[in-house]
Protein backbone atom coordinates (compact mmCIF):
# COMPACT_ATOMS: atom_id res chain seq x y z
CA UNK A 1 0.00 0.00 0.00
CA UNK A 2 1.46 3.32 -1.02
CA UNK A 3 1.11 6.33 1.21
CA UNK A 4 0.57 8.96 -1.41
CA UNK A 5 -0.14 12.29 0.23
CA UNK A 6 -2.36 13.96 2.76
CA UNK A 7 -5.32 16.25 2.55
CA UNK A 8 -6.30 18.60 5.32
CA UNK A 9 -9.78 19.32 6.55
CA UNK A 10 -10.98 20.91 9.77
CA UNK A 11 -7.51 20.97 11.22
CA UNK A 12 -6.98 17.25 10.67
CA UNK A 13 -4.58 15.74 8.17
CA UNK A 14 -5.96 12.67 6.45
CA UNK A 15 -3.54 10.32 4.78
CA UNK A 16 -4.32 9.24 1.24
CA UNK A 17 -3.23 5.78 0.18
CA UNK A 18 -3.22 4.41 -3.32
CA UNK A 19 -3.40 0.72 -3.93
CA UNK A 20 -4.40 -1.04 -7.09
CA UNK A 21 -7.45 -2.24 -5.20
CA UNK A 22 -8.47 1.27 -4.25
CA UNK A 23 -7.71 2.50 -7.74
CA UNK A 24 -9.97 -0.14 -9.25
CA UNK A 25 -12.64 0.84 -6.79
CA UNK A 26 -12.39 4.43 -7.89
CA UNK A 27 -12.53 3.48 -11.55
CA UNK A 28 -15.52 1.23 -11.01
CA UNK A 29 -17.44 4.16 -9.64
CA UNK A 30 -16.83 6.38 -12.61
CA UNK A 31 -19.88 6.46 -14.79
CA UNK A 32 -17.87 7.42 -17.83
CA UNK A 33 -14.54 5.85 -18.61
CA UNK A 34 -13.74 8.91 -20.71
CA UNK A 35 -13.99 11.28 -17.76
CA UNK A 36 -10.31 12.02 -18.12
CA UNK A 37 -9.58 12.37 -14.38
CA UNK A 38 -6.41 10.53 -13.46
CA UNK A 39 -5.73 9.37 -9.93
CA UNK A 40 -2.78 11.66 -9.66
CA UNK A 41 -5.05 14.55 -10.50
CA UNK A 42 -7.67 13.67 -7.92
CA UNK A 43 -5.51 14.70 -4.99
CA UNK A 44 -4.68 17.97 -6.70
CA UNK A 45 -8.38 18.50 -7.30
CA UNK A 46 -9.13 17.70 -3.65
CA UNK A 47 -6.45 20.07 -2.44
CA UNK A 48 -7.79 22.82 -4.65
CA UNK A 49 -11.30 22.31 -3.29
CA UNK A 50 -12.75 25.63 -2.22
CA UNK A 51 -15.70 24.15 -0.36
CA UNK A 52 -16.47 20.93 1.44
CA UNK A 53 -19.72 19.64 2.82
CA UNK A 54 -20.63 16.53 4.75
CA UNK A 55 -23.14 14.25 3.09
CA UNK A 56 -25.77 12.34 5.00
CA UNK A 57 -23.55 9.28 4.90
CA UNK A 58 -21.23 9.06 7.87
CA UNK A 59 -17.72 10.38 7.26
CA UNK A 60 -18.50 11.00 3.58
CA UNK A 61 -17.82 14.47 2.24
CA UNK A 62 -18.39 16.17 -1.09
CA UNK A 63 -15.65 18.53 -2.23
CA UNK A 64 -16.32 21.29 -4.75
CA UNK A 65 -13.22 22.24 -6.73
CA UNK A 66 -12.27 24.57 -9.49
CA UNK A 67 -9.29 23.02 -11.17
CA UNK A 68 -7.72 24.09 -14.43
CA UNK A 69 -10.84 25.95 -15.41
CA UNK A 70 -13.26 23.09 -14.72
CA UNK A 71 -15.65 22.43 -11.84
CA UNK A 72 -15.28 19.08 -10.09
CA UNK A 73 -17.16 17.13 -7.46
CA UNK A 74 -15.14 14.66 -5.45
CA UNK A 75 -16.60 12.25 -2.91
CA UNK A 76 -14.32 10.96 -0.21
CA UNK A 77 -14.57 9.31 3.17
CA UNK A 78 -12.55 11.15 5.83
CA UNK A 79 -12.07 8.49 8.46
CA UNK A 80 -10.94 9.56 11.94
CA UNK A 81 -7.87 8.18 13.65
CA UNK A 82 -8.29 4.78 15.26
CA UNK A 83 -6.12 2.41 17.22
CA UNK A 84 -5.09 0.63 14.07
CA UNK A 85 -4.91 3.39 11.47
CA UNK A 86 -4.16 7.09 11.27
CA UNK A 87 -6.81 9.46 10.01
CA UNK A 88 -7.15 8.61 6.37
CA UNK A 89 -9.04 9.48 3.23
CA UNK A 90 -10.73 7.01 0.90
CA UNK A 91 -11.74 8.57 -2.38
CA UNK A 92 -14.96 7.28 -3.88
CA UNK A 93 -15.16 9.19 -7.11
CA UNK A 94 -14.21 12.42 -8.83
CA UNK A 95 -15.80 13.93 -11.90
CA UNK A 96 -16.48 17.15 -13.75
CA UNK A 97 -19.77 18.33 -12.35
CA UNK A 98 -22.29 19.66 -14.82
CA UNK A 99 -24.73 20.43 -12.05
CA UNK A 100 -22.34 22.47 -9.94
CA UNK A 101 -21.04 24.29 -12.98
CA UNK A 102 -24.56 25.29 -13.95
CA UNK A 103 -25.61 26.34 -10.45
CA UNK A 104 -22.59 28.22 -9.19
CA UNK A 105 -22.48 31.96 -9.73
CA UNK A 106 -19.29 32.63 -7.76
CA UNK A 107 -15.73 31.41 -8.06
CA UNK A 108 -14.91 28.43 -5.88
CA UNK A 109 -11.18 28.49 -6.44
CA UNK A 110 -9.35 27.78 -3.18
CA UNK A 111 -7.85 30.91 -1.70
CA UNK B 1 -18.63 0.42 1.97
CA UNK B 2 -16.74 -2.50 0.62
CA UNK B 3 -13.46 -1.61 -0.96
CA UNK B 4 -12.75 -5.17 -1.91
CA UNK B 5 -15.91 -5.74 -3.84
CA UNK B 6 -16.98 -2.51 -5.43
CA UNK B 7 -20.51 -2.44 -6.57
CA UNK B 8 -21.22 -2.13 -10.24
CA UNK B 9 -23.07 0.84 -11.62
CA UNK B 10 -25.64 -0.19 -14.12
CA UNK B 11 -27.04 3.22 -14.92
CA UNK B 12 -25.88 5.31 -17.81
CA UNK B 13 -24.38 8.72 -17.17
CA UNK B 14 -26.10 11.79 -18.45
CA UNK B 15 -23.71 13.35 -20.88
CA UNK B 16 -23.66 17.10 -20.95
CA UNK B 17 -21.96 18.02 -24.16
CA UNK B 18 -18.52 16.99 -25.29
CA UNK B 19 -16.60 18.75 -22.56
CA UNK B 20 -16.37 15.81 -20.18
CA UNK B 21 -19.00 17.04 -17.75
CA UNK B 22 -21.29 14.30 -16.51
CA UNK B 23 -23.99 13.72 -13.95
CA UNK B 24 -22.65 11.14 -11.54
CA UNK B 25 -23.94 7.75 -10.59
CA UNK B 26 -23.38 7.67 -6.85
CA UNK B 27 -26.33 5.62 -5.78
CA UNK B 28 -24.49 2.32 -5.66
CA UNK B 29 -22.39 3.72 -2.82
CA UNK B 30 -25.48 4.74 -0.90
CA UNK B 31 -24.35 8.34 -0.78
CA UNK B 32 -27.59 9.41 -2.40
CA UNK B 33 -30.86 7.53 -2.57
CA UNK B 34 -31.63 8.58 -6.11
CA UNK B 35 -31.02 11.21 -8.77
CA UNK B 36 -33.53 13.60 -7.18
CA UNK B 37 -31.70 13.54 -3.87
CA UNK B 38 -28.39 14.14 -5.60
CA UNK B 39 -29.77 17.14 -7.46
CA UNK B 40 -31.38 18.56 -4.32
CA UNK B 41 -28.20 18.25 -2.25
CA UNK B 42 -25.94 19.71 -4.94
CA UNK B 43 -28.37 22.55 -5.65
CA UNK B 44 -28.48 23.39 -1.93
CA UNK B 45 -24.69 23.17 -1.72
CA UNK B 46 -24.30 25.52 -4.69
CA UNK B 47 -26.84 27.93 -3.25
CA UNK B 48 -25.02 28.07 0.09
CA UNK B 49 -21.74 28.75 -1.73
CA UNK B 50 -23.36 31.45 -3.86
CA UNK B 51 -24.89 33.10 -0.79
CA UNK B 52 -21.70 32.94 1.23
CA UNK B 53 -23.31 30.58 3.74
CA UNK B 54 -20.87 27.76 3.17
CA UNK B 55 -17.51 28.07 4.88
CA UNK B 56 -14.62 28.18 2.44
CA UNK B 57 -12.13 25.40 2.98
CA UNK B 58 -9.08 26.59 4.85
CA UNK B 59 -10.98 29.02 7.03
CA UNK B 60 -11.25 28.33 10.74
CA UNK B 61 -13.09 25.02 10.85
CA UNK B 62 -15.68 24.05 13.38
CA UNK B 63 -13.69 21.14 14.75
CA UNK B 64 -10.61 23.26 15.29
CA UNK B 65 -12.68 25.50 17.53
CA UNK B 66 -13.54 22.48 19.61
CA UNK B 67 -9.88 21.66 20.15
CA UNK B 68 -9.27 25.27 21.03
CA UNK B 69 -11.44 24.75 24.08
CA UNK B 70 -8.33 23.27 25.61
CA UNK B 71 -6.46 26.56 25.40
CA UNK B 72 -6.61 30.28 25.11
CA UNK B 73 -7.66 30.57 21.50
CA UNK B 74 -5.11 32.62 19.64
CA UNK B 75 -3.19 31.25 16.71
CA UNK B 76 0.13 30.78 18.47
CA UNK B 77 -1.51 28.88 21.28
CA UNK B 78 -3.30 26.65 18.84
CA UNK B 79 -0.07 25.81 17.03
CA UNK B 80 1.57 24.96 20.36
CA UNK B 81 -1.41 22.83 21.22
CA UNK B 82 -1.26 20.92 17.96
CA UNK B 83 2.44 20.25 18.47
CA UNK B 84 1.87 19.12 22.03
CA UNK B 85 -0.91 16.79 20.95
CA UNK B 86 1.32 15.29 18.28
CA UNK B 87 3.97 14.53 20.92
CA UNK B 88 1.61 12.65 23.21
CA UNK B 89 1.64 8.90 23.53
CA UNK B 90 -0.56 7.35 20.88
CA UNK B 91 -3.21 6.17 23.34
CA UNK B 92 -3.59 9.71 24.69
CA UNK B 93 -3.34 11.42 21.30
CA UNK B 94 -6.11 9.25 19.89
CA UNK B 95 -8.62 10.08 22.62
CA UNK B 96 -7.81 13.79 22.39
CA UNK B 97 -8.25 13.76 18.62
CA UNK B 98 -11.42 11.71 18.73
CA UNK B 99 -12.97 13.94 21.36
CA UNK B 100 -11.75 17.39 20.36
CA UNK B 101 -11.20 17.10 16.62
CA UNK B 102 -13.82 14.59 15.60
CA UNK B 103 -16.32 15.48 18.30
CA UNK B 104 -16.92 11.90 19.36
CA UNK B 105 -19.11 11.16 22.36
CA UNK B 106 -17.58 9.14 25.17
CA UNK B 107 -19.63 6.15 24.15
CA UNK B 108 -18.30 6.48 20.59
CA UNK B 109 -14.71 6.73 21.82
CA UNK B 110 -15.28 3.66 23.96
CA UNK B 111 -16.66 1.75 21.00
CA UNK B 112 -13.87 2.87 18.68
CA UNK B 113 -11.16 1.90 21.14
CA UNK B 114 -12.95 -1.19 22.40
CA UNK B 115 -12.92 -0.02 26.00
CA UNK B 116 -15.67 0.81 28.47
CA UNK B 117 -17.16 4.31 28.62
CA UNK B 118 -15.68 4.73 32.10
CA UNK B 119 -12.25 3.83 30.76
CA UNK B 120 -12.73 6.30 27.93
CA UNK B 121 -13.54 9.04 30.40
CA UNK B 122 -10.55 8.18 32.57
CA UNK B 123 -8.24 7.98 29.59
CA UNK B 124 -9.38 11.37 28.34
CA UNK B 125 -8.75 12.89 31.76
CA UNK B 126 -5.28 11.35 31.81
CA UNK B 127 -4.67 12.56 28.26
CA UNK B 128 -5.56 16.12 29.21
CA UNK B 129 -3.23 15.85 32.21
CA UNK B 130 -0.46 14.60 29.93
CA UNK B 131 -1.19 17.39 27.47
CA UNK B 132 -0.87 20.00 30.20
CA UNK B 133 2.43 18.49 31.27
CA UNK B 134 3.62 18.47 27.68
CA UNK B 135 2.66 22.10 27.22
CA UNK B 136 4.34 23.09 30.47
CA UNK B 137 7.56 21.27 29.60
CA UNK B 138 7.69 22.86 26.15
CA UNK B 139 7.25 26.35 27.55
CA UNK B 140 3.92 26.64 25.85
CA UNK B 141 0.96 28.76 26.78
CA UNK B 142 -0.25 29.17 30.29
CA UNK B 143 -2.22 26.59 32.16
CA UNK B 144 -5.28 25.65 30.18
CA UNK B 145 -8.65 26.19 31.75
CA UNK B 146 -10.24 23.29 33.57
CA UNK B 147 -11.87 20.85 31.24
CA UNK B 148 -15.27 19.46 31.90
CA UNK B 149 -14.85 15.73 31.58
CA UNK B 150 -18.39 14.56 31.90
CA UNK B 151 -19.33 11.19 33.18
CA UNK B 152 -20.58 8.88 30.44
CA UNK B 153 -24.30 8.44 30.28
Amino acid sequence: MNFNTTISYAGVRYEVYWTSQFAEHVLDNYPDSHHGVKHTEIVRILNSAGYVEQTKKQNCFVFASEYQGSIYETYAYLIPVSQTRPAHCVIVTCFKSARLRNKLTVSIAAS
Amino acid sequence: MSLNQPETNSATPHEDGDDGYVDPILFAEGIYADQNEYERVIDDFAERINNGQSTPRGREPKLRGRLSELLVSDTADYVSLQRAVSRLDAKFRIVIELRYLHDFEYSEIAKELNISPAQATARLANAIRALRAELASSGGPSEPPPIDVAQPK
